[in-house]
């Protein structure tokens, strides 16, 4: 340290002083000049270094653990982490490190499930098949299956086209298809080495598509072919704790559907389907049919497929029998008035559906007229989309008239039917109506509890 | 004719029956003849018509024929012809086919696309809405969670201060309850005073009113007097007023008249402002144009200051030119001049030389004056090649006498140096100079040996002296 030049006694800004003794300002924010740091903190700091070889988290006390966490190398293999840091900040500073956006409240505001469902999510999309080996996958199920809840994956890799042939015989592959020698011995990734073994898995969300294909654009590598369709099947039977599948916009047809609702059946967990975006037809309405009274839905969305009058019969049949299913999406399908009547009249018996969508259907006036019949005498529905279909001066009257005498509809959007605006109007008004009366009724029920 | 033949037999018999029976023979050939032409005509018509039959069936035959022949070869060329449409239509329909179908695949790749992508679109869109709603599922909790709170404050606020004002309101009850007792009570001794007030008050004024009666009558009388003769000065005044109106319409009467006058006169000045004007517009006309006028000279007498400078440039050129010319062409003439004095000099000293070397060439030279003049008799326009012969043999002497001296000299100057090199290294060996004095061992100096080098001209070719010979000349 140089002497100052000044005199000891003269009153000098501490700052000034300090400058002048030290040149060097710490850009570390936890460095301090006078605190030496005690002998537990440089044993912590050994321990974050040394922690791959030797972890040491449970014997530490809790102000301990967090300090690890802060400082803990995001880079550590995850076999010697999963299992034993809690979740808190060294997961949230995994994240952020690895991934830019990172909404936490879309994971239910849990960073570990965070990581590891995104971890598994990327490991699963880009999976090759054939080329990548299943080891990676299963090497990390052990280490994530306690924190796995949903898994949303928005690509799935088909192999890579080879001209020769290899017949490679994957672990846990044993599909029942034709032995062509042409082609490979995977369609897509199998989850039937996967589901069964995620014991906490309740959402899975599935897309056959790649993403970023560029010039290598094939119809197939946004198609489910059959044989991924009969493993997926089967994966998902064995998975038992599964409430959500959603399965949209992979090329979807009638075949298709049966095999995968053959094996749905009489699930025990399965609360919530979504087929949206493909191309079930009649046939595949019907398989879905009977699911319906085999299963425990409550969400069913079949939005944009080819169901047409004969598949909305037999889900109408479906439906008169049905006492759990909450919420039925049939837009954009293709109903026409005789799909249209045969659901109307199925309400007619049904106690339990809410909500109903029956949107872009090509719907006109005698399927309002029955669904009129159905609002009159209804308490339970709450909410009727009839939205682009052409119902008309005639069916805007009748549902006029029906919502008249309705009391439970809190929400009816007849937008772009080609309704009267008074109509429209008195509509608008028994809907406000009816949102003030359930607010009400709210209110005394949360006051008597 | 017969009777006409029996009455005439018994005439000329003879004769006139053979000429009857000639005539006769004749009429009768001549009839016959007819006869035969008249079947030979029928015969020859009905031939011709025959004929023409029989030419119109064979001509109907030949077209027939004719047709024949030309259906079947027509029918050849036209079955070829068929073929080979055939081919080309059916190779034109093959290739719509492959179009149509091209087309078709065409359509059902691109409607496929389309649909693929409205459904992604769709579930993009819903995904936005989705988070949209979202959003605003949270932004209106937000806003009702806020106005919970500004409504629980609110409803605090108001019950701490309603019961603020109640007991205000108890408090301002109490006191009003007070106010009133003391205000009864005041007023009671309010009214009594009033009352004794009043009484008292009465009395007074009747005293006072019997005085004021008094005082009034008098004052009635005085002012009567005091009316009368103000009436008395209001006469006055009003006649002095008349005459005071009198005056002021007469004044009113003049001030007609001057403003009359006033009027006039503003219109003469109105009148001579306008020809004010129109004269100023005029002279501003003028104005204009002689400003222009002006300009014009004076643009006119720019370009012709223009044109002189430029003039007077060019003649100021030519002039310079002309004075470097001449300067020039002095410099030539002074150069030459001084070359002719130089040459006049060389003359000159020539002359001298030569008067000089005569007497050592004269002999030569006799001979040669001799010889030039036994030559000049014969030859006069040789003259001058025989003096410019005696010129260049003059000249050659000279050249031969300059080249032998120079390098006599050149001989001297190389000795001189030579000797000038010894006698230096010489007076050096002998002499100590004054930097090797200043040194520690000056007695110790050595000089270089003396030795002739040999000048450092590259052209000359001299001989190395060694230091022996040189030294042996030195000493």
């Amino acid at each position: 340290m140089r002497r100052s030049p000044y005199s000891p006694g003269a009153n000098l800004n501490p700052v000034e002083d300090f400058r002048k003794m030290r040149r060097i300002i710490a850009e570390d924010p936890d460095w301090s000049l006078n605190i030496v740091p005690c002998l537990s903190k440089l044993c912590l700091q050994s321990i974050e270094r040394n922690f791959e070889g030797k972890p040491i988290f449970e014997e530490l006390t809790p102000i301990q653990k967090d300090f690890v966490q802060e400082n803990l190398s995001t880079s550590l293999p995850l076999h010697v982490t999963a299992n034993l840091i809690s979740d808190g900040v060294y997961w949230k500073r995994c994240c952020e490190q690895r991934w830019d956006l990172c909404d936490v409240s879309h994971y239910g505001h849990s960073w570990k499930r965070m990581f590891f469902e995104r971890h598994m999510e990327t490991i699963i999309e880009l999976f090759i098949p054939e080329v990548t080996e299943t080891k990676t996958v299963l090497v990390m199920v052990p280490l994530c299956r306690n924190y796995v809840k949903r898994l949303d994956i928005s690509q799935l890799l088909p192999p890579i086209k080879e001209p020769q042939n290899e017949e490679e015989e994957e672990f846990g592959l044993e599909l029942a298809s034709d032995n062509e020698y042409d082609r490979p011995s995977l369609d897509h990734f199998d989850f039937n080495i996967l589901l069964d073994k995620l014991t906490k898995l309740e959402e899975l969300h599935l897309v056959y598509r790649v993403k970023q294909c560029g010039m290598n654009f094939e119809w197939k590598m946004f198609e489910m072919t059959t044989r991924d369709c009969e493993s997926l099947a089967k994966a998902l039977k064995s998975c038992k704790t599964l409430k959500l599948l959603k399965l949209h916009q992979s090329h979807i047809e009638d075949e298709k559907c049966r095999l995968l609702v053959k094996d749905l059946l009489d699930h025990p967990s399965l609360r919530e389907l979504d087929f949206s975006h493909n191309l079930i037809g009649d046939k595949g309405a019907r398989a879905i049919g009977k699911l319906l009274n085999r299963s425990k839905l409550e969400i069913l969305n079949l939005c944009d497929n080819e169901i047409r009058g004969l598949g909305a019969k037999a889900i109408a049949h479906a439906l008169s029998k049905n006492s759990t299913l909450l919420s039925l999406n049939l837009r954009l399908n293709r109903l026409r008035d005789d799909g249209g009547q045969a659901i109307g009249k199925a309400l007619l018996n049904n106690n339990t559906l809410l909500h109903l969508h029956l949107g872009g259907n090509e719907l006109t006036g005698p399927t309002a007229v029955t669904l009129s019949k159905v609002l009159v005498q209804s308490n339970t529905l709450k909410s009727i989309n009839l939205s682009c279909n052409n119902l008309c001066v005639d069916g805007g009257r009748a549902l006029e008239e029906a919502m008249s005498h309705n009391t439970s509809v809190t929400e009816c959007d007849i937008r772009l039917t080609e309704v009267d605006k008074q109509s429209v109007s008195f509509i608008n008004q028994v809907v406000w109506a009816n949102q003030s009366l359930e607010q009400k009724r709210h209110a005394q029920e949360s006051k008597t509890k | 004719m017969p009777k006409k033949r029996g009455g005439s037999k018994g005439g000329a018999k003879t004769e006139e029956e053979k000429l009857l029976l000639l005539q006769q023979r004749a009429q009768a050939e001549e009839e016959m003849a007819k006869k035969r032409e008249e079947i030979l005509t029928l015969f020859l018509k009905d031939k011709l018509q025959k004929e023409q039959k029989n030419a119109a069936v064979n001509l109907l035959k030949l077209n027939e024929g004719w047709r024949s022949v030309l259906r079947q070869t027509r029918a050849a060329e036209l079955r070829r012809d068929i073929t080979v449409l055939s081919q080309t239509f059916e190779r034109q329909l093959d290739g719509l086919d492959s179009v149509v179908k091209n087309l078709e695949r065409d359509l059902q790749e691109a409607e496929r696309q389309s649909a693929h992508v409205r459904r992604v679109h769709l579930q993009q869109l819903e995904r936005l809405r989705a988070q949209q709603d979202q959003r605003l599922a949270f932004v209106q909790q937000h806003w009702e969670d806020g106005l919970q709170q500004l409504g629980a404050r609110f409803g605090l606020e108001r019950k701490q201060i309603s019961s603020h004002c109640r007991q205000q309101r108890a408090d301002l009850a109490d006191a009003k309850f007070t106010v009133e007792q003391q205000h009864k009570a005041v007023m009671n001794e309010i009214h009594r005073l009033y009352s004794e007030g009043i009484a008292a008050y009465e009395s007074a004024h009747e005293d006072r009113k019997a005085a004021l009666l008094l005082v009034n009558k008098g004052t009635l009388r005085e002012k009567l007097l005091q009316n009368q003769e103000a009436e008395q000065l209001c006469s006055a005044e009003t006649q002095q007023l008349s005459l005071l109106l009198f005056r002021t319409q007469d004044l009113v009467k003049k001030t007609d008249a001057d403003m009359r006058k006033v009027k006039t006169l503003q219109d003469t000045v109105i009148s001579l402002r306008e020809t004010l004007t129109s004269s100023q517009t005029e002279n501003s006309s003028v104005e204009t144009n002689l400003s222009a006028a002006r300009n014009q000279v004076n643009t006119k007498t720019h370009e012709l200051r223009d044109q002189l400078g430029q003039v007077h440039a060019a003649a100021r050129k030519q002039l310079t030119q002309l004075t470097v010319q001449s300067d020039n062409a002095a410099k030539k003439l002074q150069a030459l001049i001084v070359k002719g004095q130089k040459v006049l000099r060389v003359a000159e000293m020539c002359h001298k030389l030569e008067s000089e070397q005569r007497e050592v060439l004269s002999l030569f030279w006799s001979e040669e004056l001799q010889r030039a003049e036994a030559e000049t008799e014969t030859e006069e326009p040789v003259k001058d090649m025989r003096e410019l012969r005696q010129v260049t043999r003059r000249i050659n002497g000279a050249v031969l006498q300059r080249a032998a001296l120079k390098k006599q000299r050149e001989d001297l100057s190389r000795e001189n140096q030579q000797l000038r090199d010894l006698l230096r290294q010489h007076l050096d060996a002998m002499t100590i100079s004054d930097a090797d004095a200043g040194g520690h061992h000056a007695l110790l100096a050595v000089c270089q040996a003396p030795t002739t080098t040999a000048p450092p001209n590259a052209d000359r070719r001299h001989t190395v002296i060694e230091a022996a010979h040189a030294v042996k000349h030195a000493l």
